[in-house]
């Protein structure tokens, strides 16, 4: 097992300060954000363990210093097409409503500061793309385009309501 | 008169326990006003209210008890408190210090009645605090001295009123200081009368119950009416109305027991339990946060009334054999106090001789115990920690680096934090344990109502009540063995003509025990009825399909496991074998939840014996690890029977592609967990891995894995609720190395395969 064990611990909990912040990351060519207040640390991809009947997005479970956390693939979760991991590949281990649930991305970008006025509402035309009812906004930062992610929903949308109603 | 009556050494040594932490307490608060005083804040009204309570229960128990000068002491300085309290007048530092003195005479008073049991004797003089505090009320009161008199003088009158002094006391109190005690009952103070209402009503049952075995037996009234009043006072207190009108009325009625102008009849005791459900009921309303309603007031107060009216006339011939023993009881008590040194002695030798059922943990409470309560939760995230200590533990013991340097050193201290660890997690279990003699105790109950019902006698003896279990498995065995007795009293236990005939005693036999043995504890039901009836069971497992004809002559033990088979339980709710098995099914499942396992053995016409085997730790588990493609799996060692390589020629493909192999003339079904958990579709011949055999269902089931990777303790932890529910998998653990193996639901696994 090749875990990265160096993890960068951010400050966990809400914090004023922490408004308008966003942890940035790579999906593919486009970079997505989530609020830095749910982020409670970022770790290298490890070994995940593969559990049954689960939504194909739900990758598994891994070992986060003897805690037991589920890990959602957001590739997947949006619909995307499955890419292996390699050693840039990374877990934001994020934690709303005392659940840690574990996201793996393509890479992490950076933090940064997105001031209320700079976000749009998401674009109401619904494409092809089914992620786009996890969004929360666009960020506009310069020339670029930050799609900033609702958490809660990527976490607890309806389809895992509904799957948890069927098991 | 301060001679103690028949209150025994329990109530007393309940009552120094928690006045004196109370008033430690209280010391701690007034100190914390003085200091504020001084420094000139304001005074935190929180803070007097406080003081008051504690002097208002300690004065309304020490009346009750029969302490005077206790009671009057505190009520002088109540009164002066209830000035500060109202208003009347501002707190001064001559308050506090006389405050603080009350608080130390209570103090040694407690003390001193700890070693005599009695007010008498003690050395402080009393009268001249009193004496003092009156000053301070007049003086603090000169300015609106008007009210103060007739409020006195009404404080006077209710303490006349003795047994329940703080009746009428409060009754006024809460008129005048409604929204304020509103403002003072927070909802800790809540929770904690709904925990000691709780203890209250299960106190009463026990004694209760025990009372219609032996209606004259004082002690027992004695001590269901100090409980009722408790709870009355503790409802007062709270002003839920409906809780101390109810408690009321049965109150009075158990006075006249207790007085001997009545007897407590079968029918008055069964009326009064059922109040105690109804009681139960408005308190766990008050649990959920809802009002403490009782639904049904009117009529349940009609009805006790009626018990009541009908009390008063009972004729005189009755009550003088309770009269008489009464008196015995007063002139024992006195010669008691009267010869001191054998007073402690006697005390207990009366209490045994008296009530030989008197159990364990009633005797631990009657000694000053120090014991504090702890909040569930910390205890949960201890035992979590602990676990997790136990997981670091075994990564530090098995780090390869370390392993590699060969050092002596290292293996010694790694030897001595293996052993302190070891012995940390066997305290933080035995900090979660409780003995069951609290929830045997509920059986009894049970097990009256159902012979009632049904018309039958039945005898419940309850034996190792003090062994003591995990808190998570007394909640998991509480239905199991409510099942299992009413199966047991409804089915088992035959009619009494019906006994009779058979050569038995009427009264009908139910043994529920316990005792640990190794590292299980067992709790053992066993009756002395009709037993089970094996050719029934049988042909309805014929009929079912669970078993083949030449299977008809299979061992009995294996016959009685059938009725644990779901489907085999539900057919069976309308009841032609003899009823056994209803509902069987949830316990296995119960008890397996805490990986637990349950036997039968029964001998037909005369009896049934149930044994449910837990072991003694929940959270940790002696697994099996076996490795699937990448995936490690466990499985409790305990239920693993064998595991083999099996011969090509050994496999047989049933038509619907379900793998069974034969194992010494047995057929045992094969399960992929590759397939099941969708690892590998590489259809592998069954000779090329291993089958593990576990010994759960009828048949026993084997498990098809790569490689067995050996045998390891492992903390048990919950998958992620976030995951919902998972097939076949109970839970995980985690490796020394850091990887998740994941471990088996057996019975689970077992149900998707044997349900055609």
């Amino acid at each position: 097992m090749e875990a990265v064990d160096e993890a960068v611990v951010l400050e966990p909990g809400v914090n004023a300060a922490n408004e308008g912040q966003f942890l940035t990351f790579m999906i593919g060519e486009q970079q997505y954000g989530v609020e830095i207040k749910y982020v409670t640390e970022i770790i290298g991809i490890q070994n995940i363990t593969s559990l049954p009947d689960l939504p194909h997005f739900m990758k598994g479970i891994i070992n986060l210093r003897g805690k037991v956390i589920p890990v959602v693939d957001v590739r997947l979760r949006f619909g995307m097409e499955e890419r292996d991991y390699d050693e840039r590949t990374c877990i934001i281990v994020v934690s709303i409503n005392d659940t840690n649930v574990g996201l793996v991305v393509d890479t992490v970008a950076e933090v940064m500061n997105i001031p209320e006025e700079s976000i749009e509402p998401p674009p109401k035309v619904n494409s092809k793309a089914n992620g786009n009812r996890f969004i929360y906004g666009l960020g506009k930062v310069q020339d670029n385009v930050q799609i900033l992610l609702d958490t809660q929903k990527l976490l607890f949308d309806e389809e895992l309501e509904q799957l948890s109603a069927i098991t | 008169m301060s001679t103690l009556l028949n209150d025994d050494k329990e109530i007393l040594v309940d009552f120094i326990n928690e006045s004196n932490e109370a008033l430690e307490k209280t010391e701690l608060v007034l100190l914390g006003l003085e200091e504020n005083l001084a420094a000139g804040g304001d005074v935190d009204e929180n803070d007097i209210n406080s003081i008051f309570r504690t002097f208002h229960s300690i004065k309304g128990s020490a009346g009750f008890i029969g302490l005077v000068s206790m009671n009057q002491l505190t009520h002088e300085a109540e009164t002066l408190l209830d000035n500060v309290r109202k208003g009347k007048t501002d707190l001064k530092k001559a308050h506090i210090d006389i405050f603080l003195e009350v608080s130390d005479t209570l103090m040694m008073m407690m003390n001193h009645l700890h070693e005599n049991f009695s007010e008498e004797g003690f050395p402080g003089d009393i009268d001249e605090l009193k004496e003092r505090i009156v000053r301070l009320i007049d003086d603090s009161t000169a300015d609106d001295g008007k009210t103060k008199p007739a409020k006195k003088s009404e404080k006077k009158k209710s303490k006349k009123t003795e047994p329940a002094p703080q009746k009428t006391g409060d009754g006024a109190d809460a008129k005048v200081t409604d929204a304020m005690l509103d403002a003072l009952i927070s909802p800790e103070m809540v929770k904690q009368f709904v925990v000691d209402a709780s203890e209250l009503l299960d106190g009463m049952e026990q004694d209760l119950l025990a009372l219609e075995k032996a209606p004259d037996n004082m002690e027992l009234i004695e001590s269901v009416f100090r409980n009722m009043h408790s709870l009355k006072g503790n409802a007062g207190f709270f002003n839920y109305g409906d809780i101390s009108q109810v408690c009321h009325r049965a109150e009075t009625f158990l006075d006249l027991v207790r007085s001997g102008k009545a007897l407590a009849e079968a029918n008055q005791i069964s009326l009064i339990l059922q109040v105690l459900d109804f009681l139960r009921s408005a308190i766990e309303n008050l649990d959920a946060g809802k009002p403490a309603v009782i639904s049904g007031k009117i009529g349940l107060l009609d009805l006790m009334s009626d018990v009541l009216s009908l009390e008063e006339e009972v004729s005189p011939s009755e009550e003088t054999p309770e009269k008489a023993s009464a008196e015995q009881e007063q002139k024992e008590t006195n010669k008691k106090s009267e010869s001191q040194e054998q007073k402690t002695e006697s005390v207990s030798s009366k209490k045994t001789e008296a009530k030989p059922q008197t159990n364990a943990a009633k005797k631990s409470r009657s000694s000053i115990s120090d014991v504090i309560r702890v909040d569930v939760e910390k205890l949960n995230k201890l035992m979590n920690l602990v676990g997790e200590i136990v997981i670091s533990e075994s990564m530090v013991s098995h780090n390869p680096d370390l392993r590699a340097l060969e050092m002596e050193s290292v293996e010694k201290s790694i030897s001595y934090l293996q052993k302190n660890v070891r012995e940390l997690q066997e305290l933080a279990t035995a900090m979660r344990m409780i003995p069951l003699s609290g929830l045997f105790g509920k059986m009894k109950r049970l097990i009256r109502d159902l012979a009632t019902k049904n018309n039958k006698k039945i005898d419940l003896i309850i034996n190792g009540g003090e062994t003591e279990v995990d808190r998570s498995v007394l909640e998991h065995i509480s239905d199991p063995l409510v099942h299992i007795l009413r199966n047991s009293a409804d089915h088992g236990i035959e009619a009494p003509a019906a006994r009779e005939e058979k050569g038995k005693p009427g009264t009908g036999r139910i043994e529920l025990s316990a005792k640990q043995v190794g590292g299980e504890i067992w709790i053992i039901v066993e009756d002395d009825g009709n037993g089970l009836n094996r050719e029934k069971i049988l042909k309805k497992a014929l009929e079912k399909g669970l078993i083949s004809e030449s299977e008809m002559d299979m061992a009995d033990e294996k016959v009685w496991n059938l009725i644990f088979q779901p489907g085999f339980s539900t057919a069976d709710k309308v009841s032609d074998i003899s009823g056994r098995g209803v509902g069987m099914d949830v316990v296995v499942r119960n008890v397996e939840k805490i990986r637990g396992r349950v036997e039968v053995d029964s001998t037909q016409g005369q009896g049934t014996r149930v044994n449910l085997r837990i072991p003694l730790t929940t959270a940790i588990v002696d697994g099996m690890l076996m490795r699937v493609e990448e995936t490690i799996y466990a499985i409790p060692t305990l239920d693993i029977k064998e595991s083999l390589q099996v011969g090509e020629q050994n496999v047989v493909d049933l038509m619907d592609g379900q793998e069974v192999i034969k194992i010494r003339e047995r057929l045992i079904p094969i399960l992929r967990l590759h397939e099941l958990h969708e690892l590998s579709f590489k259809a592998k011949p069954l000779s090329e891995g291993i089958v593990v055999v576990t010994e759960k269902g009828a048949q026993g089931i084997g498990f098809l894995v790569d490689e067995i990777l050996g045998q390891q303790q492992l903390v048990i932890k919950p998958l992620p609720e976030y995951l919902g529910n998972i097939k076949g998998v109970s839970g995980c653990a985690v490796l020394g190395n850091g990887e998740i193996c994941l471990i088996l639901d057996l019975s689970n696994l077992i149900k998707m395969v044997e349900v055609p």
